[in-house]
């Protein structure tokens, strides 16, 4: 509308009513906060989720990677093989489906054949010197994170090659080695001494811990657990680390016409669907049923999918040779009553056995860790060393990764590494601990090293899904991952699946609802009927002009994304 | 949210409730008219809200009136300042719905026949709520007021003022409310763009009145239109209908559970929430004809 210059009026009549200080009728008081989203809260390697998705949005992948970089160093790894918590998490996972994080996380580490690899700019030299025993997600995350902390990193590694179980252990059907090496190239940019062929003992250790200034320890869990039953020891009986192993190996292993599988985690569903791959007809063991089975569920699906068949409440009794193959003597089972990790205890059951041909078994029932050290004792103490990030009984060695007692996925191995290496830096600037982590935990869950750098504050509440106001956001469908037909995918060990396309996935991030962080919506300003909301941002969040503001809640009501909430005055 | 608030016309440090809808209504419209606005002002809770004399809340020209009389003393307003040879300032008449269901009707009716050029607002909060919450033309079918206690609610449909005013075939008539303020405002942006008499139905919940916490009136204005009991819409030349906002089939809720907050409703049995059910449906599927047979453009 076009407006003419207008006269002042002579005189004013009447003045405005700003004497009238309605504040004083509050009894509730709106308090602006940015919280955590529940996705990142959980993420178990601290992934800056909301940050990213929100570059992602913009089609600013640079940003999106420069963003993950600062937690993850391998994005490629973690949006493929993540059984991704987040999207469980997801606020909008009741409403019209979660935000597929994983596909857009996955996007975004491939973006680095664009964009480089963007790893953040590395502290200054502190001149301390740290090693790491073991070359796989947990000791690499912790090697990246002191890196970047400026301590000079070199790694020891038993084998002849960075990557650990990720080169070694997972099929190529579900992490290509390219995707390994992109994510890995961080080693060299950031000046990270790798030293491969290291076989390293507990006692080398302590005494490491005498040349080094901190010793983090990442050796994994390489000991498969025995059967303990006769016939073990045969020929064409092997763990299922070690088939897997051989894979990744020049030479192939044959495992024959036939194989059974014992055991129900994600060793015994790769070591499967890797001898399904070989040409082998696959039976896989388990001694309760689907629903204890611990492997990832997408996991158990595609192995099923592919054609292996599972003979579930069923367990090996006995192994024998017969000519050339051999044959598993099972027995069924039936489920007792818990155990202590509060599953069905499978009872076996009286005469009820059955035999399986089978010309290799692999046995793939748990794996623990080699390392027997005075320091540190994988049984006892779980949940103090879990608490204390790595530390031991030893202030120089520290411990991450499945050696310690973390839950067994890539992304807790980075996310556990990524706390050793926090926790060494704070011990080595001689900080105080607790005070570290209270002030870099988002929600009492994940942990920032963006934040532990900077010396912000993490926040401490996370978004409930009661907070969200849905009414400000439309229904639209969940991008949906590519997968390949089971006929085709089990035709070799081509990757399953793709990256998703740039539109999809921008599509897919702007599903978002940016849980806990302000975008100046200006929903609080628009509906606040005193005009007390004051939209310039302070610690990136509006503010109450609390000489009117009556405290009718409406802005906390109206939020699309919790950031508001009601206190009660004077409290 | 797609609009805001470029410029403040009302002050804080008035008086309203906490959570009052009115404001809200009074914030959207005058953004919208601007500085160059004059408004008329009969009996209503803005006369309260407004606050004393030597003070006001509203920082445009402001003319207190008597209950009856917001049309016809907008109409001598805009006869005035025509005379001046100003014919770029807005009047504004501004009513709630006692003063324009009922007690303003036939002044309003005088304007509308004749086309006077002004804009007429009826901020509907369905009672007399300035004056302790009486019943009006206007009260929802089952709701308790002062004088319809809940014992004796109000068996009384609400009236369709949108059909009165259409009858007139006044050149723009819509409905609004502050839930949508971009639909609320784009409403205003026509009318002002436009000659005769504009009537603007904004649907304006009341903490107070509707015994509800004070943190919802956003929520219920949306609410009401997703249960389908304020549809969004407008008329042009009293002829042709346009729909502005149909609520996604997945965001529609029974009337049930738009009341469920509104304690002015907590007596009713499920027949009677029934009877509120089929009125909506009936007033819905009746639109929907209007709108399909006479669209606008």
């Amino acid at each position: 509308m076009t407006e003419k210059k207008t006269q002042e009026p002579l005189i004013y009549t009447t003045q405005d009513t700003l004497g009238n200080k309605t504040g004083s009728w509050r009894y509730m008081r709106p308090v602006f906060e940015t919280k955590a989203a529940p996705c990142a809260a959980i993420c178990p390697a601290g992934n800056p989720i909301v940050s990213f998705i929100t570059f992602a949005k913009e089609g600013d992948f640079d940003s999106a990677l420069r963003m993950i970089k600062q937690e993850n160093p391998l994005p490629s790894v973690c949006g493929r093989v993540c059984p991704h918590p987040c999207t469980s998490a997801c606020n909008r996972y009741t409403y019209d489906g979660s935000v597929a994080i994983n596909e857009i996380e996955r996007f975004c580490g491939d973006f680095a054949e664009q964009a480089g690899p963007e790893i953040p700019e590395r502290a200054g030299a502190t001149g301390k010197k740290i090693a790491v025993v073991g070359a796989g997600p947990a000791g690499l995350s912790c090697a990246y994170q002191a890196a970047l902390m400026g301590h000079e990193v070199t790694i020891l590694e038993a084998s002849n090659r960075a990557g650990g179980l990720l080169t070694q252990a997972i099929p190529a059907y579900r992490l290509p080695a390219g995707v390994v090496r992109r994510d890995l190239c961080f080693i060299d940019i950031l000046n990270i001494i790798l030293l491969t062929g290291k076989t390293i003992t507990a006692s080398d250790i302590e005494k490491m811990a005498a040349d080094y200034d901190a010793v983090a320890v990442a050796c994994g869990a390489h000991k498969s657990y025995r059967l303990g039953i006769e016939g073990e020891e045969l020929a064409g009986v092997v763990p299922g680390l070690e088939f897997l192993r051989k894979m990744s190996g020049r030479a192939a292993p044959a495992p024959g016409a036939k194989t059974v599988v014992i055991g129900g985690g994600n060793t015994a569903m790769d070591a499967a669907r890797a001898a399904l791959r070989l040409g082998a007809e696959v039976t896989v063991l388990y001694r309760r049923t689907r629903a204890e089975m611990p492997a990832f569920p997408g996991e158990i699906l595609e192995a099923e999918e592919e054609g292996i068949e599972f003979r579930f409440l069923s367990a090996p009794v006995k192994i024998e040779t017969s000519g050339k193959t051999k044959k598993v003597i099972c027995r069924e089972m039936e489920l007792g009553s818990d155990d202590d990790s509060g599953r069905p205890r499978p009872v076996p059951v009286e005469g009820s056995e059955f035999e399986l041909d089978a010309d290799t078994v692999i046995t793939a029932i748990g794996e623990t860790v080699a390392l027997d050290a005075p320091f540190f004792s994988p049984n006892e103490n779980r949940r103090q060393i879990s608490n204390a990030w790595g530390r031991t009984t030893n202030d120089r060695i520290f411990i991450c990764g499945d050696a310690g007692p973390n839950d067994r996925t890539v992304a807790h191995a980075v996310g556990s590494g990524k706390r050793a290496a926090i926790a060494i830096d704070a011990q080595l600037s001689g900080k105080d601990f607790e005070a570290v982590k209270q002030r870099i935990t988002l929600g009492g869950g994940a942990v920032s090293a963006a934040i532990y750098r900077s010396g912000a504050e993490a926040p401490a509440k996370v978004v409930a899904p009661q907070a969200v106001n849905f009414a400000y956001f439309m229904r639209t469908a969940r991008l949906e991952a590519a997968t390949t037909a089971p006929d085709e995918r089990i035709k070799g060990f081509g990757e399953i699946g793709a990256t998703a396309a740039e539109d999809a996935v921008r599509a897919e991030a702007a599903r978002c609802f940016t849980c806990g962080v302000c975008t100046e919506c200006g929903n609080c300003f628009m509906f606040c009927p005193d005009m007390s909301i004051i939209t310039e941002p302070r610690n990136g969040v509006p503010a109450t002009d609390t000489d009117y503001c009556k405290g009718c809640g409406i802005c906390a009501r109206e939020c699309p994304r919790g950031i508001i909430e009601m206190e009660e005055e004077n409290k | 949210m797609n609009v805001t608030v470029e410029q403040e016309f009302v002050c804080r440090g008035h008086v309203a409730c906490p959570g009052c809808g009115a404001v809200l209504a009074m914030r959207y419209v005058l953004d919208v008219l601007g500085k160059k606005t004059i408004v008329v002002l009969p009996a209503c809770c803005w006369s309260v809200i407004n606050n004393r004399y030597p003070t006001a809340a509203v920082k445009v020209p402001l003319f207190h009136t008597a209950f009856e009389t917001a049309a016809c003393v907008a109409t001598g307003v805009r006869a005035a300042l025509d005379m001046k040879g100003d014919n770029d300032t807005h009047v504004l008449a501004w009513a709630g719905d006692g003063g324009t269901f009922d007690i303003g009707l036939q002044a309003l009716s005088g304007a509308a026949e004749r086309n006077d050029d002004i804009i007429y607002v009826c901020y509907d909060n369905e009672a007399y709520m300035n004056t302790g919450i009486q019943r009006s033309s206007s009260t929802p079918f089952g709701a308790w007021t002062t004088t319809t206690p809940a014992k004796t609610f109000k068996t009384k449909q609400k009236k369709n003022i949108m059909d009165i005013m259409a009858a007139h075939r006044i050149p723009y008539a819509a409905t609004a409310t502050i839930a949508y303020p971009e639909d609320l405002m784009n409403k205003v942006r026509y009318a002002a763009g436009i000659r005769g008499t504009r009537f603007l139905h904004i649907f304006c919940p009341c903490p107070t009145g509707w015994k509800t916490a004070p943190d919802i009136t956003v929520e219920l204005s949306r609410n009401a239109v997703r249960a389908r009991a304020f549809p969004l819409y407008e008329v042009f030349d009293g002829t042709r209908y346009r729909l502005t906002h149909e609520p996604a089939q997945e965001d529609r809720m029974p009337i049930a559970e738009y009341i469920k907050p509104q304690r002015r409703f907590a007596h009713l049995t499920e027949a009677e929430i029934q009877v509120m059910q089929d009125h909506a449906d009936e007033e819905w599927g009746r639109l929907m004809k209007v709108t399909e047979t006479w669209p606008a453009g």
